[in-house]
C-alpha cells in the first residue's frame, strides 16, 4: 500500500503540493487528474525523489518503508516505479544494460533475464531491433512509454507511478500499456498511481478511484464516474479557468 | 621548439619538454609488451596480417602477401602535400625508419592489415615510427596500428602516419594508443584523399604522461568522404592533447569529426580543431563535434572548435561540450534502482560504446569497454 499523508512539497520557496493524502491499496488503479499547473508532475517527481524538490512536510509510506527518508534509486529497490512523461535519452546503454545493473543493485538473480526482456518486449509491441540500441535515443514517443513498459514489466514492481503516460501516444500504443498495466494489477498485484492531464487514458485504463488535483491539495475523490463528470464540466467547478476546459473537450472529440 | 604562447600548442606540455634529455636510439632490445587494450583488439583480429617494427624497424623476416607492397621510403606520390607538418613531422621524416605499405585492388580485404610497433628503450630515448600508406585505385582495407610499450620505459615518441587514397579506395583505420606512463608522445595523422575515397578512421587513446595527436584529413579529389573519430579518457595527471584539421580542396566533399574524451583523477583534456573550406570547393559538408566528460573536481577539458570557409555553397557545423555527468541521465536510471557508482559507469561506458559504432572494425567496441573499465577503476582509488 502507498500511503501519502499531509505532502507538502516545493522548489524553491514556493509551494505546489498543500498537503495531499491518499491511499493506494495494492492491486488498485487511481487516477490523479488535474489542469495544468496543479501539481502532478510535481507530485510523481517527489514521490520518486527527484533532486530538485523539497519536501516541506508529510510523509510517503510503501508498505512499511519511509520513502521520504530513501535517495531515488532506493525508492525504486524498495517497490517504486515511476513510468517518466520524458524518458531520457542515455547514449551508448542499451535496455538490458540497465535491467541488468538493477538487478545486480537488488541482488537479483539475472539469468533468463535476456529472454524475460525479449518476452516482454513482444508483448509490448516494442520493436526487438531497439533492444540493443541506446535507451530513448531516436525512439518515437510510442516507442519510449513501450520501453517504460517493457522495464516496469521485468522489474515487477510493488508500485507505479504513471506520469501522464497518454502523452504522445497513438490508440494502439495507449490499448497496449494499459493492457499490461491492468495484467501487472491483476497478476502481480502492482499498485498504480495514474497522473492525467486527459479523462481518454481512463478509457483504457479503468481505474478503481478517480483524485481531482488543483493548485496542489486533492479537491475531490470519486469513483470513475467522476472522470466522466470532467469530460463535460472541465475543471471550471474547481475554479479553474475556461481553457482548461477547452483542453479536456479537444482531448474527447480530437483524439 | 615552438611554445606555448602559439596557438597550435596553446594548453600543451610544449614548455615542460626538455628534448635534449632524449638520447636518439633504436639499437637497443626492444621487449615485446601487451596490454588488456591492445590485445582485445588483436584477438578481435587473429585472422590479421600482422607487420610487428620495433622502435620503428620492420622484422627482416616478415614476408607481404599478394597485393601489398613494403618499401623502405616515402613512395613519391604520398610524400608532399600533406597539411600540418611541424618540427616533429620534420624530425621524423630525418630520423624515423620509414615504413612504407602500398595496398593493391586485389589485396583480400576480409583479412586486416596490423602494424604492431612496441617501443622500448632502458634510456631516455627518442622514437620515431613511421607509416607511409598508400591505397590504391579501387583498393578496400582495414589497417589497424598499435603502439605500445613498457611501463618502466622513459620515451618520446613522434609517430607519423601518412595515408594517401587513391581515386575510389575505401579504408577502415584505428590507432590504438597505450603506451607507458613515462612516455610522451607527439604524434601527427594525416590523410589525403583523391575522388570518391572513402575514409573512416578511429583514434583510440589511452596511455602516455602527455599524449599529443594532430589529426589532419584533406579532401583533395571531389566526392571523398572522410570520418574522423577518437575516444580518449586521461586519468592521474594525463594530458591529452588533440589539434585537428579537416581541409576541403575539392568539391562535393564531406568530413565529419566526432572526438570524445573523458577526464578522470586531475587529467586534462585538450582539443582544439579547424575546419577549412577553400575557395572552389563547393557542395562541401564539413562537421565538427567534440564532447567531453569531466569526471573530478581536478580534471579539465578545454575545446576550442574553429570554422576558416572561403566558399558560399557550403554546410559547416560545430559543436563541442564540456561538463559532468548528466544529471537528468543519472536520475533516470537511479530512478530504475541502479546504484549511483553504477549508473555513473553505465553513463561513462556509455559514452565510449556509442562512438564505437562508427567503427567496422573489430574488437572496437571491446576495447573502448576495456579502457572505460580500467580508467574507472583508477578514478575509484
Amino acid at each position: 500500500m502507498l500511503r501519502i499523508e499531509d505532502l507538502r512539497a516545493g522548489v524553491g520557496s514556493k509551494e505546489i503540493l498543500r498537503g495531499i493524502n491518499l491511499e493506494v491499496r495494492s492491486g488498485e488503479v487511481h487516477a490523479i487528474m488535474g489542469p495544468n499547473g496543479s501539481g502532478k508532475s510535481t507530485l510523481s517527481h517527489v514521490l520518486m525523489g527527484k533532486p530538485g524538490y523539497e519536501v516541506l512536510g508529510g510523509s510517503v509510506f510503501l508498505d512499511d518503508t519511509d520513502l521520504l527518508a530513501l535517495p531515488a534509486w532506493k525508492r525504486a529497490q524498495a517497490g517504486l516505479f515511476l513510468v517518466s512523461q520524458y524518458p531520457i535519452e542515455v547514449p551508448g546503454v542499451s535496455l538490458e544494460e540497465a535491467l541488468e545493473a538493477a538487478f545486480e543493485t537488488s541482488g537479483r538473480n539475472a539469468t533468463g533475464l535476456h529472454e524475460e526482456i525479449l518476452r516482454e518486449a513482444a508483448s509490448l509491441r516494442f520493436p526487438i531491433s531497439l533492444l540493443g540500441r541506446s535507451l530513448n535515443v531516436d525512439f518515437s514517443g510510442g516507442e519510449k512509454k513501450r520501453n517504460e513498459m517493457v522495464q516496469l514489466a521485468v522489474l515487477r514492481p510493488k508500485f507505479g507511478i504513471l506520469d501522464e503516460i497518454d502523452s504522445g501516444l497513438d490508440v494502439d500504443a495507449l490499448r497496449d500499456v494499459s493492457r499490461r498495466v491492468e495484467q501487472a494489477s491483476n497478476e502481480d498485484q502492482l499498485g498504480v498511481l495514474a497522473i492525467t492531464h486527459y479523462s481518454r487514458l481512463l478509457k483504457e485504463l479503468r481505474p478503481d478511484r478517480v483524485h481531482v488535483l488543483v493548485r496542489g491539495e486533492i479537491a475531490a475523490t470519486g469513483g470513475p464516474d467522476l472522470a466522466a463528470q470532467l469530460e463535460t464540466t472541465g475543471y471550471a467547478e474547481y475554479g479553474v479557468a475556461e481553457d482548461d476546459k477547452e483542453i479536456v473537450g479537444a482531448s474527447i472529440f480530437g483524439l | 621548439m615552438p611554445t606555448s604562447s602559439i596557438e597550435e600548442w596553446r594548453y600543451s606540455e610544449i614548455d615542460e619538454l626538455d628534448i635534449s634529455k632524449y638520447l636518439i636510439s633504436s639499437s637497443e632490445v626492444v621487449r615485446d609488451c601487451t596490454s588488456a587494450l591492445t590485445a582485445s583488439v588483436l584477438e578481435a583480429n587473429d585472422n590479421a596480417l600482422v607487420i610487428v617494427t620495433r622502435n620503428g624497424v620492420v622484422d627482416p623476416n616478415f614476408d607481404p602477401p599478394d597485393g601489398i607492397k613494403l618499401g623502405g621510403s616515402d613512395p613519391e606520390d604520398i610524400s608532399h602535400d600533406f597539411s600540418g607538418a611541424d618540427l616533429f613531422s620534420y624530425l621524423n621524416a630525418l630520423l624515423g625508419s620509414p615504413l612504407s605499405m602500398s595496398i593493391g585492388a586485389v589485396y583480400d580485404q576480409r583479412r586486416p592489415v596490423v602494424v604492431v610497433r612496441y617501443l622500448d628503450s632502458g634510456n631516455p630515448a627518442a622514437i620515431f615510427p613511421n607509416l607511409c600508406l598508400k591505397l590504391e585505385e579501387g583498393a578496400s582495407a582495414q589497417v589497424i596500428e598499435v603502439l605500445v610499450s613498457p611501463e618502466d620505459s622513459e620515451l618520446l615518441a613522434i609517430p607519423v602516419t601518412k595515408i594517401f587514397q587513391a581515386q575510389g579506395s575505401s579504408l577502415d583505420y584505428l590507432l590504438v594508443q597505450d603506451i607507458g606512463s613515462k612516455c610522451k608522445m607527439i604524434g601527427h595523422q594525416a590523410s589525403r584523399l583523391m575522388d570518391n575515397a572513402r575514409l573512416k578512421s578511429m583514434s583510440i587513446v589511452a596511455g602516455g604522461d602527455y599524449a599529443r595527436l594532430f589529426t589532419t584529413s584533406t579532401i583533395a579529389g571531389a566526392g571523398a568522404e572522410s570520418r574522423l573519430n577518437a575516444a580518449y579518457f586521461g586519468s592521474g595527471q594525463q594530458v591529452l592533447d588533440f589539434r585537428t584539421l579537416q581541409e576541403h580542396s575539392a568539391k562535393n566533399g564531406r568530413s565529419e569529426l566526432y572526438f570524445k574524451g573523458a577526464a578522470a583523477n586531475k587529467s586534462h583534456l585538450v582539443y582544439s580543431g579547424l575546419i577549412k573550406v577553400d575557395k572552389g570547393a563547393t557542395s562541401t559538408d564539413a562537421f565538427q563535434t567534440n564532447k567531453n566528460l569531466v569526471l573530478s573536481e581536478g580534471a579539465r577539458a578545454d575545446s576550442v572548435p574553429n570554422l576558416d570557409i572561403e566558399e558560399n555553397d557550403v554546410r559547416c557545423s560545430h559543436a563541442s561540450s564540456v561538463g559532468p555527468i548528466d544529471e537528468d541521465q543519472q536520475y533516470y536510471l537511479e530512478s530504475r534502482g541502479i546504484k549511483p557508482e553504477l549508473v555513473q559507469r553505465l553513463i561513462v561506458g556509455g559514452f565510449f560504446s556509442e562512438i564505437a559504432e562508427r567503427s567496422a572494425i573489430a574488437g572496437v567496441k571491446e576495447a573502448l569497454r576495456t579502457l572505460a573499465a580500467r580508467k574507472w577503476r583508477e578514478l575509484q582509488q
